[in-house]
């Protein structure tokens, strides 16, 4: 690895002067002439046959323009995602609370607003159904147009029965895990212009511009040349931007379409939470198995997953779901089954660890059963079993490089004095106890062997004759720090030039290639390779052009901090390395380079490109390899425990995370932050409340409730470094990741101070309450 | 949910708010102080008053004051001013304590005692503290003032006694000559920025004795309206506060609220934890006396 000079610093963020400072304009702060407002009118039941739409009452509300339903789309009513069955507006079947039906255009919002309330329905109602065990039952109420079974996945390895008969011990567990909402803090909300009638444009916040490019295609019946989709800046999405702009982007183009004039569509909270997708919740039934020593013999899952009413992104979650529920050990027998059923309630879709934090606490509730039934340390019962180079995963996928799962728990076992406490802390009695608790796993870098079509990305980027840089991608920054790191790949690639010269111009469907979704971890190393590929076209060149007027051959000269040296001997590239004697060899600062290529009309202006190494799945057996890589992680929490009020102090949580590199240091510890606070609230208080009709109950922030900076503990993060040898610098993506271990090691610490069997989350304090008392 | 329309006044004195709420036909016009309750009850329809009255200007009303043997705090004193007071602090830290567990410093510094009143929630922060310190609640009219305990100022969730035309121009309690022991505790879904689940208030004289002279004790979120512990108070009358009372009126206390199960907690978590903090309560408040 080259000495590098800015990719692997801790740099401060390009976008962060206006975030703070408050000048960032988001999608709501734009306003365009002659602008109108639209809004949804949704189902409010939960499976009804759709008999009459009468908007007459709210057409003549003052300041109503028009009312579309799904009568008056031009092209499909279907949202192209994984499956045909995911409609823009209900026509004659509303199958879940909060189905759009009709979308409300008018001159401001209040209007459009009141005569949503005007909108007049005929529903027929039909029998629901809200559990996806039930669902899938024969007998069950057909919820989804094409079948309640929305997903199946298995794995098979080795010969389950054998790894039963091997066991000394098998662990039994049955977890629950509850819907998360994203909370992002920015809503939801498009802007949609039809440019001269031939150019649809959609602005808006999201994650994935060309999957609302492909929605736009549909339900307009129109060719992507005419559909341009800019994302503007981004307040958060954590995957709940990445379908859900599809549906609302649409309905936005369509308004446009119809109305001929600039249409905005921006949901406020309220609609926000009850019309768009969750994390979805799990019930999953583990069966594991260790010899006396600790090894694994086997572990058996059965997991379901509640899809919602439409397939989405289900199909994916569910297999990374299947792909991670045996965690991240070696286990030689291995039998994975899990099911997504519909049920008449809100679609989930992508949400942070993609259906993998469900399965990850289960599983490290049964590594924590299964330590306690060997009398071994938990932490060092994973430290038996944990993947290793050289190792093979549950799906007989070899680890020929980056695993630094183990570095990752001996970190946090002497960051967090492990040893020491947790033998300590369960002899503690009385009302205040005290508890620590790990957990350890694994994600799967990408889309992997399931989104294969999609894995590749496209970069361009352009030196302008006064050494300015501009780049392209077709990834997205939601906030996570994208921009940020790629700007410092660039820079790296450019030959160590300064990161201010470079700007990443906002991501627009016309100026790259499709690179897929800025999902699964992906954007730092599929980006990121792409960028590093046009920036070795360009340095090519521009060393050509150097060597001419310079005198010398092209690998004479040597580009370093932004400046190409002629070098002739070892003994002379030396001097480049050291400023005060630069004067001693010739040299082109970059942006003399760059106006130099410009007057001589060679072109610094290059496209890269980023092409997923293979991954294969063999869906018979759930064999193959299933990603390109994976990053690890050990998380420690500790905590105190009021056995009276059932109320946990978080004291403490270490998260040490392997990722190959960290480009931007500080932003990896940011991002290791935010998630473990998220992950706080999965654990610890989030949850969607609903009706009998499957309608939310908690649409707000004072009923949802997410943790304050007052309930974030001590949060020590570490970053292990095994380089990825197939990703720019070495870096492979983490940004899940932090999220995921978080319920899993405070259920462990929970049990670790009070000995109540934790079997679900969110741990409330009247959960704890209601099972001390069983003690 | 968007704002409904609505006229606004602005009166500059507390005679032609009560004037303006006269004139209009009841539930017609509604007065607003700090907002922080009324205009989330209107972006969800549930108050649709044609007229908002804005207490801004009347500065009477937001003053915190002691007399010779009463505080008075102004009806539209802000949390904020209250916890920041000094006559306060010293004279029923009580109520300081309360204040501080409502909302975030934004609804601390918008907020008023009297909106929190009005309001009418069971499970309003400052109200218990103001059942145990015994305060009277002023409400000013055309028809001229009237006051009611505070303790009666609710007929059920989010109902309360006053009638449509009423101001509440400030809270008046005793104070008293020596400060007395006193305790809120109360727990939420998180840490800040959170609705109170259950709440204990206590505030009591101990003679030299170490025995229980009065007891005021109140309880919020555990029935309908924030209701006092008179079983509780009449039990711990001339006990010293030894474990074993502590117990007995633990149970006790469980026994006199009516918790109910909704989206913030439990029946039975409510019942058990209310009972475990007047105990912890009760049990920190005898320890200081020694």
């Amino acid at each position: 690895m080259p000495e590098l000079h800015i990719a692997g610093k801790p740099l401060p963020r390009p976008d962060a002067p206006g975030k703070t400072m408050g000048y960032t304009q988001y999608l709501d702060d734009w306003n365009l002439p002659g602008m109108l407002h639209a809004r949804i009118y949704y189902s409010p039941k939960p499976h009804a046959l759709i008999r009459r739409i009468d908007l007459r009452k709210a057409l003549s509300h003052p300041g109503i323009h028009s009312i579309l339903t799904a009568r008056d789309i031009p092209g499909k009513n279907f949202i192209p995602m994984m499956k045909d069955d995911w409609t823009f507006l209900a026509e004659k079947k509303a199958i879940y609370p909060g189905e759009p039906v009709a979308l409300i255009i008018g001159n401001n919002r209040e209007s459009v607003c009141r005569a949503r309330a005007l909108i007049q329905v005929e529903y027929e109602d039909l029998k629901p159904v809200f559990d996806p065990e039930e669902s899938l039952q024969t007998g069950a109420p057909q919820v989804n147009p094409l079948g309640n079974l929305i997903a199946y996945h298995k794995i098979r390895k080795g010969n389950i029965e054998k790894g039963v008969s091997e066991a000394d011990v098998v662990i039994e567990g049955i977890y629950e895990t509850p819907y998360q909402e994203h909370a992002y803090l920015e809503t939801l909300g498009y802007i949609a212009v039809f440019h001269d009638k031939e150019i649809m444009r959609v602005y808006g916040t999201m994650q994935c511009p060309f999957y609302v490019q492909n929605a736009v295609a549909s339900i307009l019946g129109m060719p992507q040349n005419s559909i341009q989709v800019i994302q503007t800046p981004t307040g958060g999405a954590f995957g709940g931007k990445e379908d859900m702009p599809s549906l609302f982007g649409g309905l936005a183009a369509l308004a446009a379409y119809k109305t001929g004039k600039p249409v905005k569509l921006v949901l406020d909270r309220r609609d926000d939470i009850l019309l768009s997708s969750k994390r979805h919740p799990s019930r999953s039934y583990y069966r594991i198995g260790a010899k006396k020593n600790g090894a694994l013999t086997f572990c058996e899952v059965k997991v379901y997953l509640d899809a919602g009413a439409y397939a989405t992104l289900t199909p994916a979650v569910l297999w990374r779901c299947a792909v991670h529920g045996c965690g991240c050990y070696r286990i030689p027998h291995v039998k994975v089954d899990a099911y997504a059923g519909a049920t008449n309630k809100i679609p989930c879709g992508a949400f942070r660890g993609f259906g993998s934090p469900q399965v990850v606490f289960a599983m490290e509730r049964q590594m924590d059963k299964l330590a306690q039934a060997l009398g071994i340390d938990p932490l060092h019962l994973r430290e038996i079993n944990c993947l290793r180079k050289g190792d093979e995963t549950v799906t007989g996928q070899k680890l020929p490089f980056s695993v630094g799962l183990s570095e990752t728990i001996s970190k946090a076992r002497s960051m967090s004095k492990w040893s020491k406490k947790w033998r300590q802390y369960p002899l503690i009695k009385g009302e205040k106890r005290r508890g620590l608790g790990c957990a350890t796993f694994l994600y799967g870098v990408g889309l992997g062997a399931a989104g294969k079509k999609l894995d590749h990305a496209e970069a361009h980027i352009r030196i302008k004759s006064d050494g300015s840089v501009v780049f392209s991608v077709g990834t997205t920054d939601m906030g996570q720090g994208m921009e940020t790191v790629l700007t410092q790949i660039a820079a790296e690639g450019l030959g160590g030039i300064p990161m201010e010269k470079i700007r990443m111009l906002p991501v627009d469907t016309f100026s790259v290639e499709d690179s897929g979704p800025t999902v699964a971890s992906r954007a730092t190393y599929t980006s990121g390779t792409a960028i590093l590929s046009s920036c070795e076209k360009i340095i090519t060149t521009m060393k050509k052009t150097a060597s001419k007027l310079l005198s010398c051959k092209p690998e004479e000269i040597l580009l370093e901090k932004g400046c190409f040296f002629r070098i002739k001997s070892p003994k002379a590239k030396q001097i480049g390395k050291n400023a005060d004697n630069k004067k001693n060899a010739p040299f082109l600062t970059f942006e003399e380079m760059a106006s130099e290529c410009f007057s001589r009309h060679i072109p610094l202006s290059e496209y890269g490109y980023f092409d997923s190494p293979p991954t294969s799945w063999e869906p018979e057996t759930g064999q193959g390899k299933a990603y390109v890589t994976y990053s690890f992680a050990t998380q420690i929490a500790e905590l105190e425990l009021d056995m009276e009020t059932g109320e946990i102090e978080l004291q403490d949580i270490w998260a040490v995370h392997d990722i190959g590199k960290a480009i931007n240091p500080q932003n990896t510890e940011g991002q290791i932050e935010g998630g473990v606070v998220q992950g706080i609230g999965y654990a610890l208080m989030e949850f969607i409340s609903f009706n009998e009709k499957g309608m939310i109950q908690n649409p707000s922030f004072s009923t949802y409730i997410i943790p304050t900076s007052k309930d974030v503990p001590r949060i020590h993060t570490a970053i292990v470094e095994v380089e990825y040898p197939e990703g720019p610098y070495g870096a492979k993506g983490f940004g899940e990741t932090p999220l995921m271990g978080v319920a899993g090691c405070i259920a462990n610490a929970v049990v670790n101070a009070s000995g109540i069997d934790i079997s679900r989350i969110p741990i409330l304090p009247e959960y704890i309450l209601q099972e001390s008392r069983k003690l | 949910m968007e704002l409904p329309d609505f006229d606004v006044r602005i009166p500059d004195t507390l005679k032609e708010a009560a004037e303006l709420l006269a004139r209009s036909a009841p539930g017609g016009a509604m007065s607003l102080a700090g907002g922080t309750d009324l205009l989330i009850r209107m972006k969800e329809g549930v108050s649709k008053p044609g007229m908002i009255i804005i207490l801004e200007k009347i500065g009477k009303i937001k003053v915190i004051k002691a007399s010779k043997n009463r505080i008075r705090i102004g009806g539209a004193a802000t949390f904020d001013a209250i916890i920041r007071s000094k006559i306060i602090q010293n004279k029923a830290p009580v109520l300081a304590a309360a204040c501080e567990k409502i909302g975030s410093p934004q609804i601390r510094n918008r907020g008023t005692i009297g909106g929190n009143i009005a309001n009418a929630s069971p499970c309003a922060d400052s109200v218990p503290a103001l059942a145990v310190l015994e305060a009277e609640v002023a409400l000013v009219s055309q028809s001229g003032e009237r006051r009611l305990p505070v303790i009666e100022c609710f007929k059920g969730p989010k109902k309360n006694a006053f009638r449509p035309d009423e101001i509440i121009s400030h809270i008046e309690f005793p104070a008293p000559k020596q400060p007395l022991r006193s305790f809120y505790l109360a727990k939420g879904q998180r840490k800040a920025l959170s609705i109170t689940k259950l709440s204990v208030a206590c505030q009591m004289e101990i003679d030299s004795g170490g025995k229980v002279k009065k007891a005021r004790i109140a309880y919020g979120a555990v029935a309908p309206t924030v209701i006092r512990g008179y079983a509780v108070e009449e039990f711990l009358t001339g006990k010293a506060l030894s474990p074993g009372v502590l117990k007995e009126a633990e149970e006790i206390a469980r026994k006199e609220i009516k918790p109910i199960d909704d989206i913030r907690s439990t029946m039975e978590y409510r019942r058990i934890v209310t009972g475990a903090l007047l105990r912890r309560g009760l049990s920190s408040v005898g320890k200081t006396e020694q």
